[in-house]
This record gives structure tokens, C-alpha cells and sequence, in this order.
């Protein structure tokens, strides 16, 4: 069945962003649905308005469309770092790194006192308090979290070592 | 430009409601329900299978076209709800009535009632205390 030229050019258009969205992310498996339910939103909107109607509509589903695939985008990034940070659990599956720390008693003040160091580098910018003892209770802050950083390295040790050895060994994998 | 101006506001306002649900004989699971979801389970309410541009029908007739859904959010939504388990893929055809081309159809499960029901219920939670508030004819702050 032939159809209007408008049409024809707003599916292409319309196409022509698809490609924007990465390849393993959901927007590419569902790429001929998507341009199916598309070309049956214009032929209706052709037919009750014409092609002002299908301009309308691709005006209104571009700015949508360029939201959903920037959202593509943030979750494949996200999912990258949470490959690449992440351990396994002793009962299945894996979490991030962080979240471990967190639950445990040394990680917990490593996070907390790092937060702390922030809030106190901010507080000198901001607020009129004598530098000195600023700048007194933030090495004091630098020095302890130091301690606790090497603290939590040494319980987390193991864990650690696991990453680098698989990392290394998909490597080797990859140039064998 | 009444049209654009509402798109980009909701382009602005994009909220997430996260529940951790516990049912009887369900396991319990964090539960992401955006205004697109919620807007496709009550389009699919019905029980029965529908495929993607009836969906995106049923809602723009049930919102009187003031919410409107593109694709590309429908087939977003769709694979969330699907990895949650509030809805299922039935099946993949053509309909008849559209054109010759393959759809796959989507059918709510009953967590999916279960979660709609629940996101209903908050939203009237919210508007209940929004009708205390002077502005929408509740009491005023001096005589509460």
C-alpha cells in the first residue's frame, strides 16, 4: 500500500534516531515495533489532520524519544561500572563493592568520615569559622579516614585480589 | 506551544515510586512504578491481551489525550514490567484490524493488579492531603 509522502518521511526521520540508542539496550530489539506503531500513530493522525497532524506528532515524539534514549544511554553506562566494581555474593549473585563496605562496621566510617571531610572542605569556603581549627579537625578528619581506608583494603583484601585476578585472566582470554 | 511546554515539563518531572512489596506466596521485590507504567497496567486492566499501539490507544482515550506515550517509552516501560513480572508476553501475531504487520501482545499478571491497586491507593492517600490544605477548600491554618 502506498503511502502519503509525509508519512514516508517522518518513518525515515524516525528511523534515523532509532540509531542513535545503543545496540544492546532494549530501544534496538524492539526497533520494528517501534517504527511499526509509529507508521500506525501517523496514518492516523494523517487522517483526521493531515500531514499538520503528523508534523505535530513527530514534534511531540522527538522530544520523548531523545529523553529514552538518553536514559539508554545513563543505564548502559551505569551497568558498565556495576560490572566493574562489583563482587560476588557468598548465596548467588554479586553487588557493588560500596554496598559491601557499607554493611560492614570499618567500611560504614571509612564512607561516613569521607562525607564528613566534604562537609568540612565546604564549610570553609562557605562560613566565616576560624580556618585554623577548620583546617585542624580536617587533617585530623584525612588521618583517620586514611586509617580506616587501609582498615577496610586489609578486610576486604580477598575481595580485592578476586577482581584483579579475573580482570587480568579475561584479558589474557581476549589476546589467546 | 501549549503542547511543547508540557512535554519538556514532564521531560523535567520524571519520578520514580519504588515499593518493596510482601505478599502471601510473592517474594518480595522492589517494584519501580513511573507514570508510564501505572498508565499501561490501567490500559491493560481489563485482563485482556492487547498489543502495543492498542495500548498506546486505550490511553490516550483514557486520559482524554492529556497523556500521551510514545513508542519508544511503551517498549521501555514494557521490558521493565515484563523483567518484574507484572506483565506477561502472550503472544506475537498480526492483527487483523491494523495492518499485516507482527505485534506482540502483553497481559497483566496478578502482581501487576497488585501493584497497580497499590499506587492507586498512595495516589489517593496524596490527594486526600491535598484537599486539607486551604488552597484546595480545607481548612484554613488560623482556625486549624
Amino acid at each position: 500500500m502506498k503511502q502519503p509522502k509525509t508519512i514516508a518521511l517522518a518513518c525515515m526521520l524516525y528511523r534515523a534516531l532509532l540509531h542513535l540508542a545503543p545496540k544492546k539496550g532494549g530501544l534496538d530489539e524492539c526497533e520494528t515495533l517501534i517504527l511499526s506503531d509509529f507508521r500506525a500513530q501517523c496514518r492516523n493522525k494523517y487522517q483526521q489532520r493531515g500531514s499538520w497532524g503528523v508534523l505535530a506528532l513527530w514534534l511531540t515524539t522527538l522530544t520523548y524519544t531523545i529523553r529514552d534514549i538518553g536514559f539508554e544511554r545513563f543505564d548502559v553506562i551505569k551497568l558498565f561500572f556495576a560490572r566493574l566494581f562489583s563482587v560476588k555474593k557468598r548465596n548467588g549473585g554479586s553487588e557493588m563493592v560500596i554496598t559491601r563496605m557499607a554493611n560492614s562496621e570499618i567500611g560504614s566510617i571509612t564512607i561516613s568520615l569521607a562525607v564528613l571531610f566534604i562537609s568540612e572542605l565546604l564549610i570553609i569556603h562557605m562560613t566565616f569559622i576560624s580556618k585554623n581549627i577548620l583546617i585542624t579537625l580536617s587533617l585530623a578528619t584525612i588521618i583517620l579516614m586514611l586509617l580506616s581506608l587501609i582498615a577496610t583494603i586489609f578486610e576486604y583484601r580477598k575481595e580485592f585480589k578476586k577482581i584483579y585476578i579475573t580482570k587480568n585472566t579475561a584479558k589474557r582470554r581476549k589476546i589467546s | 506551544m501549549v503542547f511543547y511546554s508540557h512535554s519538556v515539563y514532564s521531560l523535567i518531572v520524571y519520578r520514580r515510586h519504588v515499593y518493596k512489596l510482601r505478599e502471601k506466596d510473592m517474594e518480595p521485590t522492589n517494584l519501580q512504578i513511573t507514570p508510564a507504567i501505572f498508565h499501561i497496567l490501567l490500559a491493560l486492566a481489563d485482563g485482556k491481551e492487547k498489543h502495543g499501539y492498542a495500548i498506546m490507544q486505550q490511553i490516550d482515550e483514557q486520559s482524554k489525550h492529556e497523556f500521551t506515550i510514545v513508542p519508544t517509552t511503551l517498549y521501555r516501560s514494557a521490558k521493565r514490567m515484563l523483567e518484574q513480572g507484572l506483565i506477561i508476553e502472550t503472544d506475537e501475531r498480526p492483527d487483523p484490524e491494523l495492518d499485516d504487520e507482527r505485534r506482540r501482545y502483553y497481559q497483566i499478571t496478578p502482581l501487576g493488579r497488585f501493584a497497580m491497586q497499590t499506587e492507586r491507593n498512595r495516589l489517593a492517600r496524596l490527594v486526600e492531603i491535598a484537599d486539607q490544605q486551604p488552597l484546595f477548600g480545607g481548612p484554613s491554618y488560623e482556625t486549624a
